[in-house]
């Protein structure tokens, strides 16, 4: 039997094959980059897209946390959103009309996610608790007004950063944690199928923090993580990543897949947002604000989210800023933080309605925003 | 592979078990850093086979442009009037009955 001594040494060889193999791999991938999709866009004769000041209004204020807000999902088909706040609570909105029509206390009010089953019948939620709570919105309140949970999923061993359902499966949800892995649960059971991540090699090194389902080939999803890189898990195979992606200098704090479901993006806290070819790993695209005169620190983007056509990444900043990147260009077009009765403190949350339409913003100033276009459009 | 407490000599305590557990947790390491060699390897033969940046670039803009999207000021395919549903009618707040919580 080899020797401590002995296996210490291999240890080291392989830890400096590793590194040489990592090396490499970056240098090899770096003789692929031969543009960007800013250059390219550029070569081929586009122009960013021009927004008046007054195209893009925020058409709601939805008032009614007494926290900072954290987390928003829109419904698939209606107008609903829920949201997630310090306040221990969650909202269930009719962004139409600004009506609350749920408001649910939660037993642990340490609360960082939260998601809208795809029938929009029930919502779920995560946080320092290390669990996800599940609630049927159909439920009598108990006698104390309160909603009851429906089903608790435990087994993570560190809080819970993200959760979303499976699209049109209200029975499967996948959820990131702090713990480094991602899970897949049967919801109508409560039983982990799968883990991502933990004690099989290629799982992140660090808290997930940030996770999101390809819409069009729902076995896929990827997760952002502190450990700087996105990974890329197929839900058919748990015991390793399908592909890692490197670049970013810092926590991702955010992911989401591109409309096409080919690339998606990410939001970090190196200040960058980054676009990444999900099939062959490239780094198509970098998304750096310009320093601050004063020298000040890069604020951090928090949230992401693409439109519909994928032409405009909306990231939300530490700052209270929520720039709009036209996606092509790599230009900023807007800044909804800036623009009238915008958001008082850092945008903590963004998503898009199902259609398109509309944009919400969830902030630290306690509120939720909805965005949309009301200037003239016009179609080509 | 020997049991724990019967290699080498020395009694059973905590410098035996002790090194017992280095060794397991040193030999956990090294499989998963030489299954991690292995996917790094595999990795590398793929990427010899991987195109360039630019080869899937010309696809990806035309694709991005050609889809409707409504909060763009210009936009192709058909309109919904849905869209703008955001600016219709009035919001009833008389019949609103929420409240600060």
């Amino acid at each position: 039997m080899a020797s401590v001594a002995e296996l210490k040494e291999r240890h080291a060889a392989a830890t400096a094959s590793v590194n040489s193999l990592r090396e490499r791999l970056r240098q090899r991938r770096q003789t692929l980059l031969d543009t960007d999709v800013e250059k390219y866009s550029k070569a081929q004769g586009r122009t960013a897209v021009s927004f008046n000041q007054t195209d893009l209004v925020c058409c709601r204020t939805l008032l009614g946390h007494s926290g900072k807000v954290y987390s928003l999902d829109w419904t698939p088909e209606k107008n609903w959103i829920v949201s997630a706040s310090q306040d221990g609570r969650l909202i269930v909105w009719n962004a139409l009309t600004s009506q609350k029509t749920h408001a649910i206390k939660l037993h642990c009010p340490w609360v960082m996610t939260c998601a809208f089953a795809p029938n929009g019948q029930s919502v779920a939620c995560g946080g320092l608790d290390s669990a996800c709570s599940i609630f049927n919105l159909n439920s009598q309140v108990d006698r104390d007004g309160n909603m009851p949970v429906s089903r608790v999923l435990t087994g993570h061993k560190g809080y819970v950063s993200s959760c979303q359902y499976v699209p049109d499966q209200e029975t499967r949800m996948i959820t990131g944690s702090g713990d480094q892995t991602c899970v897949l649960w049967d919801v109508t059971t409560g039983q982990r199928m799968s883990i991502f991540g933990g004690e099989f090699p290629s799982g992140h090194t660090a808290d997930v923090l940030s996770l999101s389902i390809n819409p069009l080939n729902t076995n896929m999803f990827v997760s952002g993580s502190c450990d700087t890189t996105v990974r890329l898990w197929d839900l058919r195979i748990a015991s390793r990543a399908v592909r890692t992606y490197h670049g970013h200098e810092g926590d991702i704090n955010s992911v989401k897949f591109f409309p096409d479901g080919q690339r998606f993006g990410t939001g970090s806290d190196d200040g960058t947002c980054r676009l990444f070819d999900m099939r062959t790993g490239h780094q198509l695209q970098v998304y750096s604000r310009e320093p601050d005169r004063n020298d000040n620190e890069l604020p951090i983007v928090t949230s992401i989210a693409f439109s519909i056509s994928g032409r405009l990444l909306f990231a939300g900043y530490s700052n209270g800023d929520c720039y709009v990147w036209d996606t092509l260009l790599a230009e900023v077009v807007l800044n909804l933080g800036t623009l009238q009765n915008s958001h008082e403190g850092r945008i903590s949350c963004l998503g898009l309605s199902s259609d398109g339409s509309a944009l919400c913003t969830g902030s630290w100033d306690k509120n939720l925003k909805i965005w949309a276009f009301s200037g003239h459009r016009k179609i080509v | 592979m020997q049991g724990p407490g019967s290699g080498g000599g020395g009694g059973v305590g905590g410098g035996e078990a002790g090194d017992m557990r280095g060794r397991h947790r040193i030999q956990a390491e090294l499989k998963k850093l030489e299954q991690e060699a292995r996917f790094l390897e595999e990795e590398l033969e793929e990427l010899d086979k991987t195109e360039k940046v630019s080869a899937a670039l010309q696809e990806f803009v035309v694709t991005t442009e050609h889809k409707a999207d409504p909060l763009l000021p210009v936009t192709t395919g058909a309109a919904y009037q849905s869209w703008d549903r955001w600016f219709e009618g009035p919001q009833d707040l008389r019949r609103c009955k929420c409240w600060f919580l």
